[in-house]
């Protein structure tokens, strides 16, 4: 990964030390999101570098047939983006490489996936807050395994900062749960609780956190057998049908408008690349999802918006 | 435990084998059951029930139509009608609590004789009107002309049917909405319990079980349940039904968890079962039962009881031990066999863990030592709760029965008898030989 240019924080710290590498057992391999810079992981420029360089090492190993993902315990996995970094980018074409970027190391994630015609079942072994670019990752994965918690929080909240996901979010989420429900959370920008995330299929399996890396090891061995979700039939009557398409773009944009008076551009952007995402290739939709985000992110409203966030994180932080 | 000088003992006891609900006593109720298990303990002591002070039955769920089912039982049992009687409630502890209750009633001077019984009929548990069902009979009972009659009737609805199940509400805690399972639960993943730790303890448990009754240890506590009525009629009991004599690791692996799928470690294989059964001690003071004619089974050195977390329950325990044993002037290294109530496998594999922890001891039980080692081969010998059942409020007074005669069948000087209570509560009760 070039991170040439891109904005890294004043701490960080050298290459290698944010992402662990574990092998457990034969044939497979635990990465380990544990960057010494953070109290919580962020998925900063320096550690999706290391992730990189895992999968240097992980795409030479023929040997292993499953990897696990997952964060320093079973309630902290990591807490997204870089929201400094956004807040801090004022060039376009700068801010179209940190997403490109982002997005090439999930990308190289999921083509080692068995869903994405690899040889590795890779599971996401999360739990605790699963924000935005942490979700988007788990989503690059075969399987999502969660930990059955009240402090389990999972979702794509990018719409309240001024953007839209823009690491594979609005390509991968309507894939696994279908168009309906994934313009609902994305435009929403809920974070789900554990049994809502569920039942919703944003997630595969819950767990209890003290089993959470035992059941991970299961399923990404296929000890435990359990398939990555399929739309089926549903893809093609909903999802690709342009009817059905038509009427949720509709549908959601006067619901939009209705709650932004128009003042917020990134959910409209957001209706677009969702509604294309099941007809479109996925590298064609990921290569949309950047170009369209980059011009948000330099968006003053995205400033503002990164400026509220700090604020009301401060707010909480007080109480 | 004395009372002038004089130390409390288990005076004489038996039981009735234990069924699993639904089987061999599903067709009785709590104040029969008991009563044929106290009518038995008199035929074989040849006390007569006039003698007694007063009568203390443990019950957790008397029938509705015998509040007080202790009475009930002495009555039905022939004890005269005036010695009184009375029902005593402590969830899974119940048994226990008629017999400490005798006990410190003794060394209070009230009296020197009582009847101690625990029984259960859980197969009798109700199925219970819910709310809207029983507002809609109230308003049918109140409409008065035919056309508010009619009115009334017309509020019927589906859901009136949906009844509300007296078991499962039972044994779930109303303060944490926890039921009893869930706490073994949040016990297993607490002190890292794996499935197969459990499955394999309660393997053993039906293993010991089967050899107690093959080789009639069982027989010194047991009378067979044998109702009257032509020969082959349904409800003859010789032995404990739960026990399964082939039970094997691979069996039990294949269950489900019942509590949390998928991934849980309480299955109904490795948990008690649900029961009904009866027990019976006589209390009294030594003195007084040599003067009956009757050599004790054992002496009450001390009991304690204790509160705990109701969350995490199945640790009472290890708290009351603490306790019993404090008051004792005993160590776990002096007790030579304990009957700690097998709820879930998971439940006793955790205590087992605090007993040995120092941590644990530290934090919660005030020692600067650990408790002491619960050792597999010294807990529960025959058997427990997974292979025999547990009828929760008779299981208490069969704890104190199994492990008062297990001082003479293991030659040993002290038992304890202990266990958890839904709610979060411990019973102990420490026992002493006496010798003849």
């Amino acid at each position: 990964m070039d991170i040439e240019g891109l904005p890294l924080p004043e701490n960080a710290p050298e290459p290698g030390s944010c992402v662990r590498m574990h092998r457990p057992e034969g044939g497979l391999v635990e990465l380990i999101l544990d960057p010494p810079h953070r109290s919580m992981a962020v998925l900063d420029v320096p550690l999706l570098r290391d992730f990189d360089q895992c999968l240097d090492e992980i795409e030479k190993d023929s040997s292993l047939r499953g990897l696990v993902i997952t964060g320093r315990d079973p309630l902290s996995f990591a807490v997204g983006a870089d929201i400094d970094a956004i807040g801090g980018v004022t060039d376009v074409d700068l801010a179209r490489r940190m997403v490109r970027s982002g997005q090439a190391v999930f990308q190289r994630l999921h083509l080692l996936s068995r869903s994405g015609g690899g040889r590795l079942k890779i599971v996401a072994a999360v739990g605790g807050p699963v924000p935005g670019g942490a979700c988007e990752l788990a989503l690059a994965c075969d399987l999502i395994l969660l930990s059955d918690h009240d402090k389990s929080r999972i979702g794509l909240p990018e719409v309240k900062l001024g953007i839209y996901p823009g690491w594979g979010g609005t390509q991968r989420l309507p894939r696994r749960i279908g168009l309906p429900a994934a313009m609902g959370a994305i435009l929403s920008g809920r974070l789900y609780a554990a049994r809502q995330a569920k039942k919703l299929g944003l997630v595969d399996r819950l767990t209890p956190p003290e089993y959470l890396l035992r059941i991970a090891r299961n399923l990404a061995t296929g000890r435990e057998r359990l398939e990555p979700p399929t739309r089926g039939w549903r893809s093609f009557v909903i999802d690709r049908n342009p009817a059905a398409k038509a009427l949720i773009a509709k549908q959601s944009h006067k619901q939009v408008m209705a709650q932004t008076k128009g003042h917020y551009p990134a959910p409209l952007k957001a209706i677009e690349m969702v509604i294309a995402a099941c007809s479109t290739p996925l590298e064609t939709g990921l290569e949309a999802e950047a170009r369209h985000v980059a011009p948000l992110i330099v968006n003053s409203v995205t400033k503002s918006l990164v400026g509220l966030f700090h604020r009301s994180e401060e707010a909480k932080a007080l109480a | 435990m004395t009372s002038n000088g004089n130390r409390i003992v288990l005076a004489a006891g038996l039981r009735l084998p234990q069924a699993r609900a639904g089987i061999a006593y599903a067709g009785e109720d709590a104040g029969h059951l008991g009563a044929s298990c106290a009518r038995e303990l008199f035929a074989r002591t040849g006390i007569d029930p006039g003698q007694l002070s007063e009568v203390f039955v443990g019950c957790v769920g008397p029938p509705h139509d015998q509040a007080n089912v202790g009475r009930v039982i002495a009555l039905r049992a022939g004890v005269p009608r005036s010695v009184p009687a009375m029902t005593l409630g402590r969830n899974c502890a119940s048994g226990m609590q008629a017999v400490t209750s005798a006990a410190t009633a003794i060394k209070a001077g009230r009296g020197d004789l009582y009847l101690a019984l625990g029984v259960e009929v859980m197969s009798a548990y109700p199925l219970i009107f819910n709310r809207q069902a029983t507002q809609f009979f109230g308003r049918l009972a109140r409409a008065r002309s035919l056309g508010a009659k009619l009115g009334a009737a017309l509020s019927w609805r589906p859901s009136m049917l949906a009844p509300r199940i007296a078991i499962t509400e039972g044994l779930t805690d109303p303060t944490n909405g926890l039921i009893m399972g869930r706490t073994g639960e949040i016990l297993a993943r607490e002190f890292g319990i794996s499935r197969d730790d459990a499955d394999h303890y309660a393997t053993e448990s039906h293993r010991r079980a089967k050899v107690a009754r093959d080789s009639k240890r069982f027989a010194r506590e047991l009378v067979p349940h044998l109702p009257l009525g032509p020969a082959g009629k349904k409800g003859s009991l010789l032995a404990d039904d739960g026990i399964r004599d082939d039970q094997s690791v691979e069996a039990l692996g294949k269950m489900r968890p019942y509590f949390e799928k998928p991934d849980g470690v309480v299955t109904i294989g490795n948990a008690c079962g649900i029961s009904d059964g009866a027990a019976a001690l006589l209390v009294s003071t030594e003195a007084r039962a040599r003067e009956l004619g009757l050599t004790p089974l054992a002496a009450i050195r001390s009991y304690a009881w204790s509160g705990c977390d109701p969350a995490r329950m199945g640790l009472g325990p290890v708290y009351s031990s603490a306790k019993a044993l404090k008051d004792a002037g005993l160590e776990m290294s002096d007790i030579g066999a304990v009957e700690l109530n097998e709820a879930f496998a998971a439940q006793v594999l955790a205590c087992r863990k605090a007993f040995a922890s120092e941590d644990f001891a530290r934090k919660e039980l005030g020692r600067e030592r650990a408790l002491g080692a619960l050792e597999h081969s010294k807990t529960n010998i025959n058997g427990g709760a997974i292979a025999l059942g547990h009828p929760v409020g008779a299981t208490g007074a069969r704890l104190c029965l199994t492990a008062a005669h297990e001082l003479e069948a293991s030659d040993i000087e002290f038992s304890l008898a202990t266990l958890c209570i839904g709610g979060g509560q411990g019973g102990a009760v420490i026992l002493e030989r006496i010798s003849a």
